[in-house]
């Protein structure tokens, strides 16, 4: 795996829940999507971006879910962002 | 003409926080994070970055008002303002902001346009790893919030009605009342 | 999904999602790209203000999460098998952390 642009992003000191999981898929050598070192860095930023996620991606809305989840992967995919 | 059906009256992102109040809220706790809350970068210097990337999605209701706080923030000097949104580098801004506010142009291009070398830039000007990660969200968020503005053609006029008065307000309160004036100003 | 990405206006999904598409594809570029034509179209294949809002904003912030992932040169593992489990987990609990 690639190391990140900024080193204290990574060995993110942060205590939150995403910060376990980051720790279980290094103890194991696992391969794990870095964006979850971008959700424990400031988790008083990434609270409201997961809320404001929540709140699009899965609140009442004539669009089912899934249908949300293919405009969010197919515009990713369209800015050649992978994840 | 809005391509929605809006509140008469509220400009720019405010008539969106009104049609949709379950968004505005963290919209405006993601703003007041990264904007107004405190950190080693200042007010004015995060919300020139905000203006500079919103003048280059060419987002008039945007640039506009994080122009007018940016300016309050820094007691008055539209002029400054004025200069780094047409030429950063020559702008009479530390070097420092000048390098975040290159990272920032390369993220409103595109995120894989930041190269290890805009960092680099960044770090010997003494940038944080922390002031880095700030300007690449800011950049990114209004590259969203520009967006969502101009996507719904919402109204902005040349001289938007009242917004020195709101850039003020917010300026000295943040963002995190927004969404509650805006429903007061709908009568919800 | 593959067939979706590839070319959105002719894999098999619904006209009104082709339209919504297409707004989104036009948001990714820029907000003022999209047209008056293209909500037009939506309106046409039946979405309502509501969905086009939505799509809008869905639109907008992936084009800012991309930008923020891809600005610190977040890995993102290749094979599709290391996202099943969070995208199943997200599936089920959605977005918000845990307490």
């Amino acid at each position: 795996m690639k190391p990140m642009f900024l080193p204290e992003v990574e060995a993110n000191p942060r205590p939150s829940p995403v910060t376990d999981l980051i720790r279980i898929a290094q103890s194991s050598a696992a391969e794990y999507p870095k964006i979850w070192h971008l959700f424990g860095y400031r988790p008083e930023a990434t609270t409201h971006l997961g809320e404001f996620t929540q709140a699009i991606m899965r609140g009442d809305c004539p669009l089912s879910p899934g249908i949300r989840e293919l405009i969010a992967a197919f515009t990713s995919h369209r800015n050649d962002c992978p994840f | 003409m809005p391509h929605i059906q809006l509140a008469e009256g509220l400009p720019g992102i405010r008539s969106l926080f009104a049609f949709r109040p379950e968004t505005a809220r963290p919209l405006c706790d993601l703003a007041d994070v990264l904007l107004h809350a405190p950190g080693t970068l200042t007010t004015g210097e995060r919300e020139l970055i905000a203006m500079y990337v919103s003048s280059q999605n060419d987002c008039h209701y945007c640039q506009t008002t994080h122009g007018a706080i940016a300016a309050h923030h820094l007691g008055g000097n539209d002029a400054l303002v004025q200069a780094v949104k047409r030429d950063f580098e020559h702008a009479e801004v530390s070097a420092k902001l000048k390098a975040l506010l290159n990272i920032a142009s390369k993220v409103q291009r595109g995120g894989k346009q930041v190269q290890p070398e805009d960092i680099e830039r960044a770090r010997r000007e003494g940038a944080t790893d922390r002031e880095i990660h700030d300007a690449v969200l800011i950049a990114a968020a209004f590259c969203m919030y520009n967006r969502y503005v101009d996507g719904l053609a919402t109204w902005a006029p040349p001289e938007i009605p009242g917004y020195r008065e709101r850039a003020a307000h917010v300026a000295e309160h943040g963002y995190l009342g927004i969404p509650q004036t805006v429903l007061a100003q709908t009568g919800g | 999904m593959e067939h979706v990405k590839q070319d959105a206006e002719t894999a098999g999904v619904s006209r009104k999602l082709k339209a919504l598409l297409a707004i989104a594809d036009k948001v990714r570029i820029s907000g003022k790209s999209v047209q008056t034509e293209d909500i037009e179209r939506s309106r046409r294949e039946g979405a309502t203000d509501l969905e086009i809002h939505d799509t809008v904003l869905i639109a907008a912030a992936f084009s800012m999460y991309n930008r923020y992932v891809d600005g610190l040169a977040t890995w993102a593992p290749e094979d599709p098998a290391a996202y099943r489990e969070s995208g199943a987990r997200l599936a089920r609990e959605g977005y918000l952390e845990s307490d």
